[in-house]
């Protein structure tokens, strides 16, 4: 991993497999979708509003992944002082802010027909709701501090901090009484949904990973050049 | 799918929401990459000159 610690290597490894990450991820949005809006058949209890499972819930589990990154990414900058760590977890979270925003969004528009309500303050949902400000509240770090190695330090503490959220968010459904339903896929005795719509909500989670992979990978080649232009610019001030 | 179903307006505006904002997402972070990768290669250019010294012309 130390080798891809340089940026120039990184920047180079990151041409290579972009464009795969594109492809693929045009490609399993394309057969998602059709899985999720033909395929897919109505559910006996919810209708046609089953099918907003297939983008909400991607977008919930990767909102908590994203933040995991972040996190990860975070405690390498503060232990390792990785080079890249901290382009990494800083350009993971408006993208996972995103992700945040649709979980949330698109969890009222089926809690609408479905509960009869767009929202209620019950662990599940409030939690994720700290999870997008904890998004909000890192972004604005990088945003107020100018100097980068104070903004860096500032933000992975508080990307450390927030990571308590993401347990929290996973076992709120079983610790707590919610009006969410529990874990249906990541079960100890296996999916509890039928294949029908199990297969559809995988294919839809994977082209949102290969979205986050993509755009995460453009991101940071950007942030690179971004820091590289600052060098420049301080070295033709001072020279 | 079933456009005459009950609840299917919340249905399309889940899938319309989140198709405006992860295009939305990924057409920021392209054109900011672009137009980096732009300032960066004008910066690099200028540099490039800075260091190249002026080529003296031999008298014919």
């Amino acid at each position: 991993m130390q080798a891809y610690a340089n940026p120039t290597r990184f920047n180079a490894l990151a041409l290579t497999i972009l464009p795969w990450c594109v492809g693929s991820t045009v490609l399993l949005f394309l057969v998602g979708l059709y899985y999720s809006l033909v395929v897919a058949p109505q559910d006996y209890q919810q209708g046609e509003t089953v099918r907003i499972m297939f983008i909400h819930v991607p977008a919930a589990w990767m909102a908590m992944a994203t933040y995991t990154v972040m996190a990860l990414a975070s405690a390498v900058a503060i232990i390792w002082r990785h080079p890249l760590a901290d382009v990494a977890a800083k350009t993971a979270a408006p993208i996972g802010a995103c992700f945040t925003f649709l979980a949330l969004v698109t969890g009222s528009l089926w809690g609408k027909p479905m509960w009869g309500t767009w929202w209620v303050w019950d662990a599940r949902l409030t939690s994720v709701f700290v999870l997008f400000l904890l998004y909000l509240g890192y972004i604005a770090i990088w945003q107020a501090i100018e100097e980068p190695a104070k903004a860096a330090r500032l933000a992975a503490i508080v990307a450390l901090v927030g990571f308590v959220n993401i347990p929290i968010i996973k076992y709120s459904v079983d610790w707590w009484n919610s009006l969410h339903q529990p874990a249906s896929v990541f079960r100890m005795d296996g999916p509890a949904i039928h294949s029908s719509i199990l297969i559809p909500l995988l294919i839809m989670a994977l082209a949102y990973t290969m979205l986050f992979l993509t755009l995460h990978l453009i991101a940071m080649r950007t942030e690179i050049m971004r820091r590289r232009i600052h060098n420049m610019e301080q070295a033709e001030v001072q020279g | 799918m079933s456009f005459t179903a009950p609840h299917i307006g919340f249905v399309l505006a889940s899938y319309g929401l989140s198709a405006l904002v992860l295009v939305g997402l990924t057409l920021a972070i392209v054109w900011q990459a672009r137009s980096t990768m732009t300032r960066l290669k004008d910066l690099e250019g200028r540099a490039a000159k800075r260091r190249k010294p002026a080529k003296q012309v031999k008298p014919q």
